[in-house]
Formats: C-alpha cells, sequence, structure tokens
C-alpha cells in the first residue's frame, strides 16, 4: 500500500489524455480517477493531523469525506475528539497487530494453526478473518469490518480489508460512498453506465453523460424543467405512495370521519374505533361513517340512509384533484416517449425520402430534427408543470392565475406544433407508395411552405415555454 | 471451506450435548432435521414471568453455506404473539441475525438470544407493526393475546390434544406429529398437509 502512494503522479498524467470531456462542461471520471482522488484525500488528512494511514481512513469514512468538518474538530479540541473516537472504534491502535509466531486454536473454526492477533488482541485464523471480510465486502458491500469477536468494536484495517478483499470489489465500493459523499461528483443514472460525472462548475444543473443520457446533477433524477428539485421529489414520492396504497386503501378501509385518517376494518362489528396513537381515538359507524353516538345502539346493524356528506365531497375532490394532474403527467411523459421515437425515425428514414423525392440536402430538412428537439423540450416542461400545477399554492390568486395562463397557452402551443408534425410525418410516409398529381416543382414549394409554418409554430411553442420557465424562475409564480 | 464448516458445526453440536448433560442452558433444545448438518430446528421453552411461559416454542434454523461468516437463518415454526417476530410469517427481527451477527457467534448462544427476546421485546424495531403498536398503546391487550396465542400455538396438552385430534381423524401418530411440526402446530394447515400427501 505504502508504495502505491508515491507513484500516483506517474498514473496520472496518463489518465489525463484519456479523460472524455462531454460538450457541456462535464468531464467523465473513471474508478481510477476516483481513487486518486480518495488517495489524494487521505494523504492530505494524514500529514495534516499526523495520523496513520488506516486510522485516517475510517474518519474520513466516518465524516462522510468532510474534511472541513474534520479538521475545524480536530484543531477545536484534539483530545475530546480522539478520546470519542476512540471509544467508538473508529480510531484503533493497529500497530499491535501481530502476523506471525502465533499459534492456537482459532475459536471461530475451531481449527489449530498460525494465528493472527488484532490491535484489539483478539485472535482468529487468517482463513477466518478472509472469508469474514470477503463476505462483508461482497455479499454484504460494507466497506466496514469490525472484530469477529462479538460485541467487540475494534475495527479491521482498511489495508487488511483492502488486502483480503478483491481490489476490484473494494474499490467499486469505495468509489461508490465517495461519489455519494461528494457535492462535485455523480454517478449517471443512465441504465449500465456506471461513468462519473463531474461539471466544471457547481452552479450547473443539468448534465449529459457521454451515454447521451441527461438528468439533474442535484436530485439525480431525470430532467424536470422548470420544476424545482424538492417539488420533484414530494411528488415522486406522491406518485410511489399512490400506486402501492391508494388501491389498496380505496377497497380496504374507511377515512375516519373525524380525523380523516384511512381506518382498517380486519373482521367485527360495525362499530369502529380510529385507535390512537395513529387515530384520534373517536368512534364511527363503519357502515354509514356517522359518528357512533347517539345514534347507533347495535353493534351489528345500522339501517340509518345517510346523504353524501360535504367531507365525503370535499374527499373525493383531492382525490379527483390529484388524479387530474396525474393523468396529464403521464400523458406527456408518453407524448415526450413518442416525440423521441420520432426523432428517430426522422434521422433513419425522413431525412432519405425528403431526399430521394425533393432533391432536398441535409442542410434544407435539418429543421425537422430542431422543432422536434424544441417537442421533446416543451413535453417535459408540461409533463412537470402539472407538478407545479398540483402544488401551486392557492393563497396567491395572482400567481395561480398568472401560472394557468402560461400554461394554457404553451399547452396549445405545443399541441399546434405536433399537430402539423404529425400531418407532415404522414405525408412523408407517404412518398415512398404514392405517385402525387402535382409537378415537382409545386411539391417542392409546398413542403418548403410547410416547413416555414412548422418552424414558427416551433418559435411560437419554444417561446410560450420560456414565457412560462421565467416566470416561474423569476418567482412570479408561488410555490 | 465445506469441511471447516462441518468441523465448526460438529464442534457446536458437541458443544450443545455437553452442556444439555450438565444441565445448562435449561430452556433450549435442538434436533437435526433429517440427519442434516445444515437444517436443524431449535426449541425454546417460553421464559417463565412472561406471557409465553409454558410454551413450547419451535425455530427453524438453516445454515447457509457460508456460515460462520453469514448469520443462520432462522424463522419460528410455532406461532408467537411478539413485536419483533411476525405473526404471519415467524420472521424474525433480531440484529445479530443480520448484520450484527458475529462468526464467534453460535447457534447456541443465537438461540439464546432469541430466548432473552421473549423476556424483553423491541417494540422500537419491530418486526409485526400490528404487534408492536399493540404492544406499546394497549400492553394489557397485548399480554392477553400473547397468552393466548401461547396457549394455543405453544403449550404441551394442547399440541397433544391436536396430535389426539388428528389420530382420532384416522392418520398415523408418527405422521401426525412430524405435520404439526412442520406446520408450527396449526392444526388446519397440518390436516390439509397430511389429506393432500
Amino acid at each position: 500500500m505504502g508504495d502505491d502512494q508515491y507513484n500516483y503522479e506517474d498514473d496520472y498524467d496518463s489518465m489525463q489524455i484519456e479523460k472524455q470531456y462531454s460538450l457541456q462542461g462535464v468531464e467523465i471520471l473513471d474508478i481510477k480517477d476516483v481513487i486518486q482522488e480518495i488517495r489524494k484525500d487521505i494523504l492530505e488528512l494524514q500529514e495534516q493531523l499526523y495520523f496513520d494511514e488506516d486510522n485516517t481512513f475510517e474518519l474520513l469514512m466516518h465524516y462522510n469525506w468532510d474534511k472541513e468538518e474534520i479538521t475545524q474538530k480536530y484543531f477545536t479540541n484534539s483530545e475530546a475528539l480522539l478520546a470519542d473516537l476512540r471509544m467508538k472504534g473508529i480510531v484503533n491502535n493497529h500497530d499491535k497487530i501481530i502476523f506471525n509466531g502465533l499459534k492456537g486454536c482459532c475459536s471461530v473454526c475451531f481449527v489449530e494453526g498460525n494465528l493472527i492477533e488484532l490491535g484489539c488482541t483478539h485472535k482468529f485464523c487468517e482463513s477466518c478473518i478472509e472469508q469474514t471480510i470477503k463476505q462483508r465486502v461482497y455479499q454484504d458491500k460494507f466497506l466496514i469490518v469490525r472484530c469477529l469477536q462479538n460485541g467487540c468494536n475494534y475495527r479491521l484495517p482498511f489495508s487488511m480489508i483492502k488486502r483480503y478483499s478483491n481490489d476490484q470489489e473494494f474499490e467499486n465500493l469505495l468509489c461508490r460512498r465517495f461519489v455519494d459523499c461528494s457535492r462535485y461528483l455523480a454517478y449517471c443514472t443512465g441504465v449500465d453506465c456506471n461513468k462519473i460525472l463531474k461539471p466544471q462548475y457547481s452552479s450547473v444543473k443539468e448534465v449529459t453523460c457521454v451515454c447521451q443520457n441527461k438528468f439533474c446533477f442535484y436530485c439525480k433524477e431525470d430532467l424536470h424543467p422548470p420544476c424545482p428539485c424538492d417539488l420533484v421529489k414530494k411528488w415522486l414520492a406522491e406518485i410511489k405512495k399512490d400506486e402501492a396504497n391508494v388501491r389498496w386503501i380505496v377497497v380496504n378501509t374507511k377515512s375516519c370521519p373525524f380525523c380523516k385518517k384511512p381506518v382498517e376494518r380486519s373482521e367485527g362489528c360495525n362499530y369502529m374505533m380510529c385507535k390512537p396513537p395513529g387515530g384520534c381515538g373517536k368512534a364511527f359507524c363503519y357502515i354509514c361513517s356517522q359518528p357512533w353516538e347517539p345514534d347507533h345502539k347495535d353493534h351489528f346493524k345500522c339501517n340509518k340512509y345517510v346523504a353524501p356528506t360535504a367531507n365525503i365531497e370535499k374527499e373525493k375532490e383531492v382525490l379527483q384533484r390529484y388524479n387530474f394532474y396525474y393523468e396529464r403527467f403521464l400523458n406527456s411523459q408518453a407524448a415526450k416517449e413518442k416525440a423521441m421515437q420520432r426523432l428517430k425515425q426522422i434521422k433513419e428514414q425522413y431525412l432519405t425520402s425528403i431526399f430521394k423525392h425533393y432533391q432536398f440536402t441535409y442542410q434544407d430538412s435539418q429543421f425537422l430534427e430542431e422543432v422536434m428537439k424544441e417537442l421533446i423540450q416543451s413535453r417535459v416542461v408540461l409533463k412537470w408543470s402539472y407538478c407545479i400545477g398540483y402544488y401551486i399554492s392557492k393563497t396567491n390568486q395572482q400567481s395561480a392565475k398568472l401560472f394557468d395562463h402560461y400554461q394554457e397557452i404553451f399547452e396549445h402551443a405545443c399541441e399546434t406544433l405536433a399537430i402539423s408534425l404529425i400531418k407532415l410525418f404522414d405525408e412523408i410516409e407517404k412518398l415512398d407508395h404514392t405517385q402525387s398529381d402535382k409537378p415537382i416543382h409545386e411539391q417542392k414549394k409546398d413542403f418548403i411552405e410547410k416547413k416555414e409554418r412548422i418552424q414558427n409554430a416551433s418559435q411560437k411553442c419554444c417561446k410560450m415555454r420560456q414565457n412560462l420557465e421565467v416566470a416561474i424562475y423569476q418567482g412570479e409564480i408561488y410555490m | 471451506m465445506q469441511k471447516t464448516q462441518t468441523n465448526r458445526l460438529n464442534k457446536e453440536l458437541q458443544d450443545f450435548n455437553e452442556r444439555q448433560k450438565k444441565g445448562e442452558d435449561s430452556g433450549i433444545s435442538i434436533l437435526l432435521v433429517d440427519q442434516n448438518i445444515t437444517h436443524w430446528k431449535g426449541f425454546i421453552n417460553g421464559p417463565s414471568d412472561t406471557p409465553y411461559s409454558n410454551g413450547y416454542f419451535q425455530v427453524d434454523i438453516v445454515i447457509p453455506q457460508e456460515y460462520p461468516y453469514k448469520p443462520p437463518k432462522m424463522k419460528f415454526d410455532t406461532r408467537i404473539w411478539h413485536p419483533n417476530i411476525s405473526s404471519q410469517t415467524g420472521a424474525i427481527c433480531l440484529d445479530i441475525l443480520k448484520d450484527e451477527w458475529s462468526p464467534a457467534l453460535s447457534i447456541r448462544t443465537a438461540l439464546l438470544s432469541l430466548q432473552a427476546l421473549l423476556c424483553d421485546p423491541q417494540p422500537d424495531s419491530p418486526q409485526d407493526a400490528v404487534v408492536a403498536n399493540q404492544y406499546k398503546t394497549q400492553k394489557d391487550l397485548f399480554v392477553k393475546t400473547a397468552k393466548e396465542w401461547t396457549q394455543n400455538y405453544a403449550s404441551k396438552n394442547k399440541q397433544e390434544e391436536k396430535v389426539q385430534n388428528l389420530v382420532n381423524l384416522g392418520f398415523e401418530v408418527g405422521k401426525v406429529r412430524e405435520a404439526l411440526l412442520r406446520f408450527g402446530y396449526d392444526e388446519e394447515q397440518a390436516a390439509n398437509f397430511l389429506l393432500g400427501g
């Protein structure tokens, strides 16, 4: 391990050459690059605190790689910090480890042979230590391995863990842990991509990986303009909760008429108690959802007809409102997927057809791709605008009205663009099969006209989209 | 690997038997299933002064290939009303059977920990939310239910009664015992099994 520290500078240069940069100022890192950073961090802190490498590593792991926090705590009161870390088993005396010369019966496998004495003085055979480390690292995906003795806080030094586990697996885990802790790095969210991205500026929010996957660097979700990350998180949680639970809740529960919490009747009579601590402790009738007192006497009968109350109506409204936005959110998502397919078709099929029939070059027909990209972008913004619509503050009438207005005209512009594109695609698809009566120069003229119309529609859509985005970013619309 | 595991398990069995002879470890015992060293049944006597006293609880123990570096898989065969044990499946929530396992622990110490868990439920890390909730908010009702379940599923008398019931239906006594053990003394499931097989 010690030797590795000194030659990393050599490796570093060759690494620089291989480094790939994507278009938007995002650096793509390899695991090796990250491991270098980790080594650098360890070395730096080690020199600052006069710690050995193993304990420095544990310290960084414990404080989620926050070097400032560690040094600040250390220089405020180093003795108190050390005492605390020793007690928790984070800082250990690894010098005492004895590798050779001890013989005896291992208390784990009961086999006689060579033993290793750990810094805590517990002794085990090499094989048991190795198996334990492998199990923890490979199977359980832990980087911290405690002494094999039950209840012993001592942590095996990280150099030992590294030696007995497979290097690659160890580095993978270490790298993941480091990236997860870092504010400047993130794993690409693309399927099976595993690239590590590092934007050049901390203000970069939307990143694109070399695999073409785009995501939000802050919340690691798909891009979600113009919605802020916290709303996205709330909304996605709502959807998840909803999918798993709403159906079950609707079928199996009733809402307590007092506190509105869903109450489940597993079996038994109609007397329902909304049980504390989750519930409010009041009783109602399961059949008519009315307070039990004073009308109900029989636990199994309820003949009382109840007109739907304001409460039930209100709950329905809440659900309907959610469904309204969720449905539109899903529709926009589906429309975006379709637009992506179309973009693929444009590249693979339509451009060739256009060239074949009208002899238009790539420069004349390239607008299709640009317009399609605008439509895709607009679909994404439209999709997330429904999330905003769901959470928008109802107290500020002005902002809600403004939002409705911007969203409505934007949606209209977006649909207009989509419809005119579909019409054009239909015509392009027909080109290969049917002959037109019109002379070719008129056909060409028609196409140019359509092109201009579509470009206008696209510009309008783009403008409406930006209006909505700007209003949100500048705080005219409140959430 | 396999050899060291067999060696260790044999040592554990030997240790268990020696302690049983000396009369240590009152309240826990074990049995191999089909002479298979990696599948055991553990038995725990419900500790006195708990709702589980006079109960005789059976625990299924499967030993994974990676044992002792990985914990044994344990679950209750006998149905039990306890915040850290699923009332439906018998799954157990106990730290040493998960992340806190240490290779120096053994089946014996794990069973002792389970016995301790019966004395001292941990409702804040529940396996069964319903039971845990009841434990916290309606202790009396919890104790009552746990006692009833112990009576119904875990008492020796009741278990013998169930054996007799099924024998009376015309099944062979050995098979009845086997089936009841298999289903944690759930008479209905055992009867269905006997009818089906």
